[in-house]
């Protein structure tokens, strides 16, 4: 109950503060990511850890596509610091992600933010747990394309003494070194199984059975890692294993915590009702969301769909409600509906929108 | 008339100017298009979005060894390559184009909903009576 009130609250206050709060995540954002790519490369000497607070600031006020077209314009710039030829390899791979997969799903572009700092910190399961759990798997592309930019920008730390050995205006030498670090096999695995952890966790929570929700939480990490453990047998890649490990049981936590606050279930209010309407049966499993408000009610004020169709007569899910509205433990629908009924229906159609 | 509006009616009103100006500003433009125009129009930018990704993929896929590529093209038959690049472009393009089909049909009918509901709530507003309104009593 402690952690649902908890949640809550986090609620409300997200509900009162939601434009600064967003700003807000929107700057740390932009400060994990701008770091990620100054820690990788910092080739141009223009770009100063002031300069890039001063740049999260201005992008995190603008949105999260600034943000995002920033950070890429900050890498080809930086890349290109190092070689022109690298700033055009840059370019290439970063446009090429954006047509295949980020343009496709601009409403996950946090993910694709989040994924090069994450593996920076030793965490990068988070992410995709975290996309499994509220997002769909349309994020899959995001979150690997995040996976993407970070090898790119490991290829920059490791193609340096190449380059510098061949020198900057051999385009083949730094075309080559830079293709085998960052469309290595290693980032390929790694692309496919961020995608394929953010799906699992996705498909595990929508799973029918009792605590899919929890099972699916605790799954990112392990999955991940499992995953990692198999691509490093098929594709003989050497991957830091007790460090995913440790990244999964991290993203595990983080999962469960989320599942906690946000998508708390009350199996023990499980419900199996049934109704008809004149075509159909319909049978339906009602499992309550917990909240901090309907976790003591008692079972006689649940609302029971037999009950709500001899009341309205015969309608259907038109005339009961829907099973989840049901279940959150409002009272039943009666007929004259009040001024403060109407307005919460209406701010609930209009949350909707 | 009287000068007061009800709180509920403002409320509202407010949910759906923001809707309006945020969320529902991009629902609204999609909707201005018939279903077919619109995944047609979306095709179409996509089609030049998928020759770009075609020749993006083929560099990158060369860049590991960009002169052994260049020599490969200079010494290959010009038919045989110009039909396995037309065979490749096809595929890709196709397989990109599939995918787009399938987002713009369901942005297009999110948007509608969105838009159907939006509507509901306009005339729902309309209908709503002022709090001190006593023509309305």
């Amino acid at each position: 109950m402690l952690t649902a009130a908890f949640g809550e609250k986090l609620k409300s206050i997200y509900a009162r503060w939601a434009a600064y709060i967003d700003a807000a995540a929107r700057f740390l954002a932009a400060l994990f990511f701008f770091f990620s790519v100054y820690r990788a490369t910092g080739f141009w000497g223009m770009i100063t850890p002031p300069v890039l607070i001063v740049a999260a600031v201005i992008t995190a006020c603008a949105g999260t596509v600034t943000v995002c077209v920033t950070g890429c314009a900050l890498i080809i710039a930086e890349a290109f610091f190092l070689s022109p030829f690298a700033g055009a390899f840059a370019a290439c791979e970063l446009l090429l992600l954006y047509i295949l997969f980020l343009r496709l799903v601009p409403e996950d572009l946090a993910a694709f933010l989040l994924m090069a700092p994450a593996f920076s910190v030793g965490a990068p399961a988070v992410v995709p747990t975290v996309c499994g759990l509220r997002r769909g798997c349309a994020s899959a592309f995001a979150a690997a394309s995040g996976t993407a930019v970070y090898y790119l920008l490991k290829a920059f730390d490791q193609a340096v003494p190449e380059i510098q050995e061949a020198g900057k205006n051999d385009y083949a030498a730094v075309l080559r070194a830079l293709s085998e670090h960052a469309l290595g096999q290693e980032a390929f695995a790694a692309c496919l199984i961020t995608a394929a952890a953010v799906c699992g966790v996705y498909i595990l929570r929508r799973c029918r059975f009792r605590y899919s929700f929890e099972i699916a939480a605790a799954a990112g990490g392990a999955i991940w890692f499992l995953l990692f453990a198999a691509a490093g047998r098929l594709f003989g890649v050497a991957f830091d294993l007790p460090r995913t490990a440790v990244g999964g049981a991290v993203s595990s936590v983080a999962g469960l915590l989320i599942q906690l606050l946000f998508l708390r279930i009350d199996y023990s209010r499980t419900r199996s009702l049934r109704f008809e309407d004149d075509d159909y049966y319909y049978y339906v499993k009602a499992v309550p969301k917990m909240t901090a408000f309907s976790g003591n009610l008692p079972q006689a004020e649940f609302p029971v769909f037999d009950e709500i169709n001899e009341e309205g007569g015969k309608g259907g899910l038109g005339s009961g409600g829907n099973a989840e509205g049901a279940g959150t433990g409002h009272t039943p629908v009666h007929p004259e509906i009040n001024q403060a009924e109407l307005e919460k229906r209406l701010e609930d159609s209009l949350r909707n929108l | 008339m009287s000068g007061k509006i009800s709180p509920l009616r403002l409320k509202e009103m407010i949910c759906l100017a923001e809707f309006e100006q945020g969320g529902g500003k991009r629902a609204i433009r999609i909707c201005q298009y018939g279903r077919s125009g619109y995944i047609a129009l979306r095709m179409i930018i996509s089609f030049f979005f998928a020759a770009a990704a075609a020749a993006l993929l083929v560099f990158l896929a060369a860049s590991r060894d960009l002169d052994g590529f260049l020599l490969m093209i200079q010494n290959a038959d010009p038919k045989r390559l110009l039909s396995a690049a037309a065979v490749f472009f096809v595929l890709a393009a196709a397989a990109y184009l599939t995918v787009t089909y399938m987002k713009a049909d369901a942005e297009y009918r999110k948007a509608e909903k969105q838009v159907r509901i939006y509507e509901e709530r306009i005339q729902m507003l309309l209908r709503f009576p002022d709090a001190e309104d006593p023509s309305r009593r």
